[in-house]
């Protein structure tokens, strides 16, 4: 009688504890992931990357070259396969920064300069931009 | 036996009120960060503004000419400080206030060896807590140090 | 004594699972809430554009001297200004206005409805932002320029 009891109590509370602990460990880990995902997003950088470069191009004048550092915009191109030298796209006074092949944001510049984004070769982790006059 | 009843009833009776307790703390500390996040952090916080930038452009621009005018050069030379006050003031209502929320406005004075001759304050705080002299422009014309500046309430935006 | 703890233990189970719940709805509701919203620079592109205006109105301290010369139709051109944006919300190029006062004659361009929105409030108006500008000619002549612009741009702003 004695044994019986002494194994009922070992199998239920080790089973649902471990159950439990699990449960809680794995939903605390899609939450940070969900959260670490959020911040970190590609949608994020693209819009923030946009609107500096169109408001760096309305501050500048010809003739400028600009650098900018986008480490952090390239290596998430480089996760999502997306080549670095087409991050950034320029058609006519809009900026377009895309990071993944579904992606891109675009925003436009009031300054009526004639404007080429290239991907820094050398570095490998910015951008310049040369300002000049439109013919 | 009924002792052990009681006994337990009252270990249950201990959790709830732990848990009560726990349920009331942890829904407080969650209404305060949703309140901080839509109402503190939310509305300001993707908000950008250049701090120096747009402004001191235009400042500069405006004291170029004034100091370009050589009606004004000549007040200056002649130490006509009473006319060129003047002319100071009609500046001074041209330069860029800051921002719509920000409180504060334009000053200038004139040292002339480092004596003061002129001093126009439309804005100057109590105090230097939360001042923030910003756009502070300086000439020197031979011996004489024009001091233009704007003063805001917290930060000149 | 062993069912009464059983009970306790999966109610409390369910609850904790509950408390779980609230407090990872409440932090993803919070994060979503910051992150998804756009990040707002109209104000800044506002002050961008009136200095762009100021460079082309006055030059080392003189006021242009063909400001007499321009007006509506030639002063983006002039200026080195394009009001052209990229399509979409149904935005037809009309995301910008301003308007120059020199010496009470006045040049406006861009979409004038967006005057009226200056005396709104909140956030989804557009930014006003009015500056002046105080310049010379090569006479010694006074001017005091007043620039308005104002940036709409709210889809993607705010």
């Amino acid at each position: 009688m004695k044994n019986l009891l002494k194994k009922n109590k070992r199998g239920n509370i080790l089973t649902e504890n471990i159950i439990f602990i699990v449960l809680n460990i794995v939903f605390i880990t899609i939450l940070l992931l969900f959260l670490f995902s959020r911040t970190g997003d590609a949608s994020v950088l693209e819009e923030k990357y946009a609107k500096q470069i169109a408001l760096l191009i309305d501050a500048a004048e010809p003739i400028m070259t600009i650098n900018l550092n986008m480490e952090d915009a390239i290596k998430i191109a480089e996760k999502e396969n997306f080549p670095a030298g087409e991050i950034v796209t320029r058609t006519g006074n809009v900026i377009t920064v895309k990071l993944r092949e579904d992606g891109g944001y675009s925003y436009s510049f009031f300054n009526d300069v004639e404007v080429n984004a290239n991907f820094d070769t050398i570095t490998k982790k910015e951008y310049y931009f040369v300002i000049s006059e439109k013919e | 036996m009924c002792d052990q009843n009681i006994l337990n009833k009252k270990g249950q009776i201990g959790e709830t009120m732990t848990w009560i307790v726990a349920t009331i703390i942890i829904i407080t500390i969650l209404g305060i960060s949703i309140f901080a996040t839509q109402f503190i952090i939310n509305p300001d916080k993707k908000i950008t503004f250049s701090e120096d930038k747009e402004k001191n452009l235009l400042a500069i621009k405006s004291i170029t000419s004034f100091l370009k005018n050589e009606k004004n050069v000549e007040l200056l030379r002649n130490k006509d400080y009473v006319n060129f006050e003047k002319e100071v003031k009609v500046l001074l209502e041209t330069l860029p206030d800051p921002s719509v929320g920000s409180a504060g406005d334009w000053n200038f004075e004139l040292y002339e060896n480092d004596e003061k001759k002129i001093e126009v304050h439309n804005y100057r705080l109590a105090t230097n807590i939360g001042q923030y002299n910003h756009f502070e422009n300086n000439f020197l014309f031979e011996q004489t140090k024009l001091r233009f500046w704007l003063e805001c309430q917290g930060i000149c935006k | 004594m062993q069912k009464n703890k059983k009970g306790a233990e999966k109610i409390i189970s369910v609850y904790w699972f509950a408390i779980l719940f609230i407090v990872a709805g409440a932090m993803v509701y919070m994060v979503s809430s910051f992150y998804g919203k756009p990040y707002d620079v109209r104000e800044i592109e506002a002050g961008l554009l009136t200095n762009k205006i100021a460079e082309c109105l006055s030059v080392e301290g003189y006021i242009n001297e063909n400001w007499g010369n321009l007006n509506t139709d030639n002063f983006l051109d002039q200026c080195g200004l394009d009001f052209n944006t990229e399509e979409i919300y149904s935005w037809n190029d009309d995301q910008y206005y301003i308007e120059v006062n020199i010496s009470e004659k006045i040049i406006s361009v861009g979409n004038t409805n967006l005057k009226g929105s200056c005396f709104l409030q909140g956030k989804n108006a557009p930014p006003c932002l009015e500056s002046s500008l105080y310049a010379i000619d090569l006479q010694d002549n006074n001017y005091k320029i007043n620039i308005l612009s104002i940036v709409r741009k709210t889809e993607k702003n705010v």
